[in-house]
Order: C-alpha cells, then structure tokens, then sequence
C-alpha cells in the first residue's frame, strides 16, 4: 500500500527535477566590468549564471588576468566586456585563450560613444571607456546584453525581454531622479574636477564641465605641469570641491584643495561597483550625484 | 686680506641690505594668486514663462533650483507668468510636474523667454501625467 502511493510521488519528483534542471543555468555569462555582472545578473535572471571577475570596489584599468579568470572566461557561453579599450593590456591574450564557442562581446563597443572628448578644459583627446557613468549608455548596453542572450538562448527570449524591460524602467526612474536632484545645481556651478578623467560621459548628459588629475587611465600619473594648470583653473573657475575616487589614492587631491581653496568633496565611484552604497547601479549612481550636487550647491 | 675686519662687516651689512629687496621680490609668494577670484553675481533677469497644453483642467508646478516658480489648478489651456531668475549662458533647468483628469495622451508645452527676447519652446508628452526636466539654453 505504501509503496503504491510512494512510487507515483517519487515519479512526479524526478519529473519535476529534470524540468527544472533543463530551465535553470543554461547559460554561463563571464563579466569582467561589475556594472555589466549586475546588467547580465538582471536580465538573465534565474537563467544565466554570472561569474563577475572584476570585483566590486577592484581598479579595472590595474585588473590583471589570471589563470582562474581565464578557466572561467573558457567555461562560460558569453564574456562580456566594457570596451573602448578598458581591456587592451590582456584583451589579446584572452582572445587567444578561449575556445571558439566562447562569444566574447565588448558591450562599450557597441555604444555610439561621446565621438569627441566633452568639456575637458585640461587632458589629453581618446575616448573615455567609462560609458556607465551615463545612465542612458547603460539602458543601450542592457539592449546590447538582452539581444546577446536572445541570441546564445532563443528558447528563454520571453524571459529576457521581460528582465530587461523591468531593468530599463528601473534605469528610467534613476535617470529622472538624478535630472531631478542635478536640476538643484545652478547650471553655471557644475564643473566637476574628479581624480582621473572617468566622468565624459556624465559631464555630456547631466551639463557639467569636468577636469581631471589623471588622465582617461589610472596608470598615468599627473605631470607637475598639469597639476599646476589644474590649480590655476580652479582657482579661474571657483571651483568649490574636487572629488576623490574609492579606489585610488587621494594624496594628490589633498595636496590641490591647500593649495586652491576648493574642499574634498567626497569620494566617488568612477570605475564601477564598490561597497556601501555603490553594492548596485542605481545605488552607485544616487551616491555619486548625492555627493556632487550637495558639495557643489 | 686688506682693510679692517669692522669695515668688511659694515660693507657686508650694506651689500646685505641693497639685496634685501630684490631677494624679497623673488622669493614671496604672489599675494594676487591668492586672492579668492570675487564672484559677480549677475542680477535676476526678467523671464516670461508660457504654458500651452492639449487638455483641461490640469495641475502643474515647476520649480527651479529646488523653489517653486509656478504652481496652478489651471481650467484654461494657455497661460503666462513673468518671473524673475538668474539665467546664465550655461541655461536653466526647469522640473515639470503635471496632473491631468485624463488618462488620455497629453502633451504640454512649456515656453521660456530668454533675457535677450529669444524665445525657447519644449514640449513634453504623456498620459494623464508628466514629470520632466527641461533645459532651456541659448545655443
């Protein structure tokens, strides 16, 4: 009698588990941007699992590709990328390294890009990789993701538009939040002088003229030249605060607010994800503007 | 050495003095680097805000650097107010918030007219609601 009544349940969950093993982690994203783990995460949702190899809080101009990295970028269906040249130091090697079946996607490449360096008074001309400090580039680069899993995965299609849409409207809300809080700001006071020049992109959609100490990467160190230059712009421009950046060292910055009379503004997340606030994206991004429109105000 | 130890130091006390201002000239700082930059505020200018919406009655505030400019239960679809702000070559930003009865596709056109007479135009659409930031900048 037990039997009888076991052997159909112990079917009907055998059944239940192989349904659910076809509809869960058939695809395997690798990321090496944090804000594109939390795209590819959010959009992918039950579906994809994400392995993000640069690290909340990690520099990615200093990352540096590993064995383990690479083992994981070889086991995924999908790597995905920043872009516009965020990954030229081992971008080759990766390449070379991973089998043929391996979609790699630079998702930054796939964005139109500023075309010209935008309000940068002082710096050099290249294009700025940090796309994700717009949050328009971000909704394009969610577009970007969704139609790469629609294309490794057409069978979940519903799914990924469905994420995607949710995600977009979620990106909407913070966009208009931030014209909102921006708006606060007269617009002649919004210059924006950060550690290294990773704010393009935010300067172009939000109307902020932005100066740098370093340049594009955080590999190069500034002249003595160009922060003097720096030091007398501010100076020309009263400029109120300067912003230091969680993951880089803020000596420099110190040594420009005693000599220029601007204050420490606070400290940024320019290069990605971080901890605290910068955990997600719409975090990250309330924590930058908060933290610029209250210092400059 | 020739002459008299005193009258070597009176001349070194000399020479020390005539240097005294040159030496100075090249080694202070330049006190007009250091003086804060003093800010010119330019007056509030005198701006003609215009409304223009597809449907009535609607609500509407707008507010500029966080106060409110202008805020009605309007019954008519066309309205002005003269208000004054400062209004820089960098623009203004204007937040747009509007409620309609209708859930109905809506559109609002919001009018600014610059210090210098250039009229600016926006419009803005939605449905039954909208809630927008514009910028009104002289190109």
């Amino acid at each position: 009698m037990l039997l009888r009544l076991v052997s159909p349940l112990f079917c009907v969950l055998l059944y239940l588990a192989l349904f659910t093993s076809q509809g869960v982690a058939q695809i395997k994203v690798a990321s090496f941007s944090t804000v594109l783990s939390e795209v590819a995460g959010q959009v992918g949702g039950k579906v994809v699992v994400v392995t993000p190899l640069v690290k909340p809080g990690q520099d990615p101009h200093e990352y540096q590709l590993t064995p383990g990295d690479l083992t994981a970028a070889t086991n995924s269906n999908l790597v995905l990328l920043s872009g516009k040249g965020m990954e030229n130091s081992y971008l080759e090697n990766l390449r070379d390294a991973l089998p043929k079946g391996v979609e790699v996607l630079a998702v930054g490449d796939q964005l139109p890009g500023l075309g010209k360096p935008s309000g940068n008074t002082i710096g050099e001309k290249a294009e700025d990789p940090h796309w994700w400090n717009s949050v328009s580039e971000v909704e394009r680069a969610t577009d970007v993701v969704r139609d790469a899993l629609i294309r490794l995965d057409s069978e979940h299609a519903a799914d990924y538009r469905a994420n995607a849409k949710a995600y977009l409207t979620a990106l909407q809300e913070l966009n208009l939040w931030i014209k909102r809080k921006i708006a606060e700001l007269p617009r002649d006071q919004r210059k924006l002088v950060t550690s290294h020049d990773a704010f393009q992109y935010f300067a172009k959609e939000y109307g902020f003229q932005i100066d740098s100490i370093e340049g594009l990467t955080t590999e190069q160190e500034p002249s003595v030249s160009h922060v003097s230059a720096l030091i007398d712009e501010i100076k020309k421009q009263q400029v109120k605060a300067i912003f230091l950046e969680n993951t880089l060292n803020p000596k420099v910055s110190v040594e420009i607010t005693r000599e220029s009379g601007a204050k420490i503004g606070g400290t940024l997340y320019a290069d990605g994800l971080g901890p605290g606030d910068g955990a997600t994206y719409v975090g990250m991004m309330r924590h930058n503007v908060s933290t610029i429109v209250d210092a400059l105000k | 050495m020739r002459g008299s130890p005193p009258l070597q130091a009176v001349l070194v006390v000399i020479v020390l003095l005539f240097l005294l201002f040159p030496l100075r000239r090249l080694t202070e700082r330049v006190v007009a680097n250091q003086t804060p930059a003093v800010t010119i505020q330019k007056p509030p200018e005198h701006v003609r805000l215009s409304l223009k919406t597809t449907a009535t009655p609607f609500r509407f505030q707008i507010t500029f650097l966080g106060r409110t400019l202008w805020a009605e239960n309007a019954t008519i679809p066309e309205l002005g107010k003269d208000v004054n702000i400062e209004f820089p070559k960098e623009g203004i930003d204007l937040v747009v918030d509007a409620t309609w009865d209708t859930q109905a596709v809506v559109a609002l056109q919001i009018s600014v007219s610059s210090p210098d007479g250039t009229s600016l135009e926006k419009t803005l659409w939605g449905r039954g609601k909208i809630s927008d930031v514009v910028t009104f900048k002289e190109e």
